[in-house]
């Protein structure tokens, strides 16, 4: 008898012991990383944007950014094509990367430095003809936002460019 | 049987109570690890980056930092610095900002600068060294000495760089 309740009482130690183990782990989400279109890895592409100034890898790249969970550290990539390529969907993205930050706050969230920055960017875009950046940026003057209100030559950026 | 349950009982109340330290110590333990910031640790990171991007956490941005000063993309660090700079007027992630944009004008191919960058890069600098922010302050008065996106000035620079409380030459490239 008092064998059988030594085993019931390591039995209910034991599972005890289990419980607060199984309790205490943490199981992180194992993370795996893939390019949208499923072509080229993203290290690979990276590494040809930043040694060669690849553009067909910076588009590849911003795909392949969809699946990342912090998708602004693709400024980074934009930036440098940007600067060192002159490349306008860069100048484009490097805008969008920024917005695209600020729209979950639902408010602004950008010292005045910061807003300038980018609207230069949005405006080197459309002057280097970039049909999007010239899009966004004649939506932004005819609502007068970030920039001051002008419908005309919002009309004028906007026309022979649809989605 | 009443008297056995109770006896059974407390017997096993006593071993959780004795067992209880050591499995403290296990639980701190298995946190610890879980708290290395790894590149492969990349529930800690990820972690971080949330608490950076949704609470403009400090300390998170500075351990976050630590991680991306060794990686060879630091740049991406960039929008990090940008979001703790513009929401907390926080002096490092204004440096970082002008070491970040610094780092993209200083890679292949050389000689080409954008000048927006470089206006901005030099208005956060500005920003870091007003907030008293020593790095800066030294690293203002470095580009002085150079005549490096501002014009040159040996002698602010020279003061500068001694009052950063940094050791003149020390660093100095």
């Amino acid at each position: 008898m008092k064998k059988r309740n030594y085993i019931i009482m390591v039995a209910f130690f034991i599972t005890g012991i289990l419980v607060f183990c199984q309790f205490c782990r943490d199981n992180p989400e194992e993370i795996v990383t893939v390019t949208g279109n499923n072509t080229r890895p993203i290290e690979e592409l990276k590494r040809l944007v930043l040694l060669k100034g690849d553009k067909k890898a910076f588009d590849e790249l911003m795909i392949a950014y969809f699946n990342e969970q912090y998708t602004g550290e693709y400024l980074f990539y934009a930036l440098f094509m940007a600067n060192k390529y002159n490349y306008p969907q860069a100048y484009f993205d490097v805008y969008q990367e920024l917005e695209n930050l600020e729209s979950p706050y639902g408010r602004s969230i950008y010292e005045k430095d910061t807003r300038g920055f980018m609207l230069e960017y949005l405006k080197k875009g459309a002057y280097l003809g970039h049909g999007q950046s010239k899009y966004e940026l004649g939506n932004l003057y005819m609502e007068g936002k970030y920039l001051p209100k002008d419908t005309v030559l919002g009309k004028e950026l906007m026309a022979g460019f649809s989605f | 049987m009443i008297k056995r349950f109770f006896l059974i009982a407390s017997i096993n109340i006593s071993l959780l109570l004795i067992s209880l330290p050591i499995l403290l110590v296990y639980y701190n333990y298995n946190q610890q690890m879980l708290d290395v910031l790894t590149p492969k640790n990349e529930y800690l990171i990820r972690k971080l980056k949330s608490d950076i991007v949704l609470r403009y956490n400090v300390t998170a941005y500075n351990r976050l930092r630590t991680l991306y000063v060794y990686k060879s993309n630091e740049g991406e660090f960039l929008i990090y610095s940008l979001i703790i700079a513009n929401k907390n007027h926080y002096p490092q992630a204004y440096f970082d900002i002008y070491h970040g944009l610094k780092f993209i004008d200083n890679l292949p191919p050389h000689n080409i600068s954008n000048t927006y960058s470089t206006k901005l890069m030099i208005t956060y600098l500005m920003k870091a060294v007003s907030l008293n922010h020593k790095q800066s302050v030294y690293e203002l008065g470095k580009l002085y000495l150079q005549g490096k996106y501002v014009s040159q000035d040996s002698i602010l620079g020279e003061k500068l760089i001694n009052s950063s409380g940094f050791l003149k030459g020390h660093l100095l490239h």
